[in-house]
């Protein structure tokens, strides 16, 4: 059986874990203007974004061979707990033929879906594949954090991009044992000559984790905001994500039990999605120092509009001005870059007057 | 103390009993009564751009009420969940929130936000009914028999509703003292239409344009998901893999699938309103549903641009369509009749 996946963030994970247990995978591309327009065209209209650039992203992979497609379920109260059904729905509608995994955020349902998806390998295998692809994981999003660093401070724009596009490239052409795949990373990033002397800005990026963690998504929010000069940290990362949702909050990443304590003052009960984080993370970042808080959300999310009503008082009661982005099909690159422009002039601005001036050189 | 209740959102739903249970404990209830183009504006000068219209017509409704001199508490309750499994649409579990950043004078008031939190059963929300009171200065005693009083005029208005009455007749009847009476109007012999969509956009007669009435002056029999109890039909609905996890989108759901599956109507509406994201959903569910029954299909989207002629227009062409439908299968049928 050939098998996809959602497109989002460090995909290889994914497909490293998939590949150990013996399947065949298809690799989904990187969501393109075509891909969205594909999604568009199939998803209900007021479906959020996400929803239908994955509707794109499945039809292509469908159309290169996937026969089946693991993704996550969920309970609610958020709309992405019946994704899978609904695209099912749909796809069979469109008249193809593919079967759906769907990881419910029950033990009985994980333990089916596992039971599958290991197949006739030993429980020990899928277990030591997961632990390889969470080591994975955690190299990628040490590298992705130490690349901002140099990015912002970079002396030929365009060189780190460049670099960590061929990182990526080796992550995903999966080739190199572990050490080597680090070594040789690490070795790209120390390549690029950097303007030690830089101080840039700190942002914070809020929102939903689909539009927060893909590039293709956002825009390169994360590699606008670098050539503007600030160094953008998520409220969320995938490791922490996963975290998250396997785990009860006492055993979770210090980061995480942080944002919930902080978001109770807020929103005191999940309501879906990642509303109370993006909360949260707002008021974390404003405690931490931060410039500026980016908060980006698909159109019509539920859970992120209510985050939208609260953020601006979060702003107006710590002094740290906080944008929103809804973004979807209709998103201008133009538009999105105008108003970046405009709110990193207006961090500027409040540190020339001095203002928090003391906690950014701090640092 | 005069209590004030937003006439929006599950206010279109849950009014009989609010009403009984502030009376009981001996409180003046009013409310901000209908929607008006001066509720919108105020709405949506303060909401989020994108959030969709119910919230903005709420916010509106909010914001009036606390400006008014002669209130002395609010009512914005957090819907949670009436149910195990099942919540409410993310934007109705953070409304108070969402209501204290959006429309800060209400906390010149007393703001009662309660949260409205049921696992099994209805009496689990005796502590929230005993502290509501608590906050009002009334003994725990009495808030509990007015708890009780409130469940069933809930009970009695869900009968009326079974029996054919809307839920907007319903609150009608209250607000104008009517006494409560069922009375079906139409004849279902004729073209039977199934409107489905949120209390709070169906009965809205601001944001609808009063649609179910505007049908039955048409001539067509309506039914809308209130009139079906939803125990019947979450034994009758069975085919979808999993529940849709908000009540009243999961009620609707079922309601349009029972429908459409026994041939009980000829055409289905679904009203919703612009940005909605359970309905995303549900409209999409419906469509497939109604298209795989082959039943005429329909989605009236409304918003704060709506315009009358356009919903009128549209109404009137669906109604034709469905009727020019209904002539050619009794022409069909009768000519194999003949055949025969």
């Amino acid at each position: 059986m050939k098998v996809s996946f959602p497109f989002m963030g460090p995909t290889f994970v994914y497909r490293s874990v998939l590949e150990r247990l013996g399947h065949e995978v298809i690799f989904p591309n990187r969501p393109t203007k075509k891909t969205i327009e594909l999604g568009t065209l199939n998803a209900p209209e007021f479906a959020c974004f996400p929803l239908k650039v994955l509707m794109g992203s499945y039809l292509e992979s469908i159309e290169r061979g996937a026969q089946v497609i693991v993704t996550s379920g969920g309970v609610g109260p958020c709309r992405a707990g019946w994704y899978g059904h609904l695209h099912n729905r749909i796809l069979a509608d469109l008249g193809k033929d593919v079967e759906f995994i769907i990881f419910e955020p029950s033990w009985a349902q994980v333990k089916k879906q596992a039971e599958y998806l290991r197949g006739r390998n030993p429980w020990w295998h899928l277990v030591s594949a997961m632990r390889d692809g969470i080591r994975l994981l955690r190299l990628y999003e040490e590298l992705e954090h130490d690349m901002q660093e140099i990015r912002v401070r970079e002396i030929n724009r365009g060189q780190t991009t460049e670099a960590w596009n061929k990182i990526i490239e080796l992550f995903t052409r999966d080739s190199l044992s572990y050490i080597k795949l680090k070594t040789k990373s690490k070795e790209l990033l120390a390549s690029i000559p950097v303007d030690k002397d830089i101080i840039p800005l700190k942002v914070g990026m809020i929102g939903e984790i689909y539009v927060l963690m893909e590039p293709s998504v956002n825009m390169g929010m994360e590699e606008r905001l670098n050539n503007l000069g600030c160094v953008v940290e998520r409220s969320i990362y995938l490791y922490e994500w996963l975290c998250e949702t396997a785990l009860p909050l006492w055993l979770q990443p210090q980061n995480n039990r942080d944002i919930i304590a902080k978001s109770k003052r807020h929103i005191p009960l999940c309501i879906g999605g990642h509303a109370r984080q993006s909360v949260g993370a707002a008021q974390n970042f404003a405690d931490r120092g931060f410039n500026g808080v980016v908060h980006l959300m698909p159109f019509a999310c539920t859970p992120e509009i209510v985050t939208s009503s609260i953020l601006p008082n979060i702003a107006r009661q710590t002094g740290m001005p906080a944008i929103t982005f809804s973004i979807d099909e209709q998103t201008a690159e133009a538009n999105v870059q105008t108003r970046l422009e405009a709110f990193v002039d207006l961090m500027l601005g409040n540190l020339q007057e001095g203002y928090r001036r003391e906690s950014i050189y701090r640092n | 103390m005069r209590i004030a209740i937003p006439a929006g959102l599950l206010y279109y739903f849950y009014f009989p009993a609010w009403q009984c249970f502030f009376k009981e404990l001996g409180m003046d209830v009013v409310t901000s009564g209908p929607t008006t183009k001066h509720i919108v504006d105020l709405g949506t000068s303060r909401s989020v751009a994108e959030a969709c219209i119910p919230i903005k017509v709420y916010t509106g409704h909010v914001l009036s009420l606390a400006l008014r001199k002669d209130v002395d508490a609010l009512f914005v309750p957090r819907f949670c969940s009436i149910e195990s499994k099942f919540h409410f649409c993310p934007k109705l579990m953070g409304l108070p929130d969402m209501i204290r950043n959006t429309v800060p004078e209400v906390l010149n008031k007393t703001f009662l936000e309660p949260w409205i939190k049921i696992e099994h059963k209805v009496n689990e929300l005796m502590p929230t009914a005993v502290l509501v009171g608590a906050s009002l200065g009334v003994s725990a005693k009495m808030s509990r028999a007015a708890f009780s009083k409130a469940i069933d005029a809930y009970n009695d208005s869900r009968q009326l509703a079974l029996s054919g009455l809307t839920q907007g007749e319903l609150i009608d009847n209250i607000n104008h003292g009517r006494s409560p009476q069922s009375t079906v109007s139409g004849d279902p012999g004729v073209l039977r239409v199934g409107v489905l969509g949120y209390a709070y956009n169906v009965y809205d007669r601001f944001l609808s344009m009063d649609i179910v009435n505007k049908l039955r002056e048409m001539g067509v029999f309506v039914t809308t998901f209130e009139m079906i109890d939803y125990d019947m039909l979450r034994k009758l609905v069975k085919e979808f893999p999993k529940n849709l996890f908000w009540s009243f989108s999961d009620w609707i759901l079922r309601a349009g699938s029972h429908l459409v599956k026994n041939g009980a109507v000829d055409g289905l509406i679904h009203v919703t309103s612009f940005g909605c994201g359970p309905d995303a959903i549900v409209g999409k569910m419906l469509d497939l549903e109604a298209k795989k029954y082959d039943i005429p299909y329909l989605t009236m989207r409304i918003d704060e641009h709506t315009g009358e002629a356009h919903l009128l227009t549209r109404l009137e062409a669906f109604v034709d369509v469905l009727r020019e439908r209904l002539i050619r299968v009794e022409t069909a049928a009768g000519s194999e009749v003949t055949e025969q």
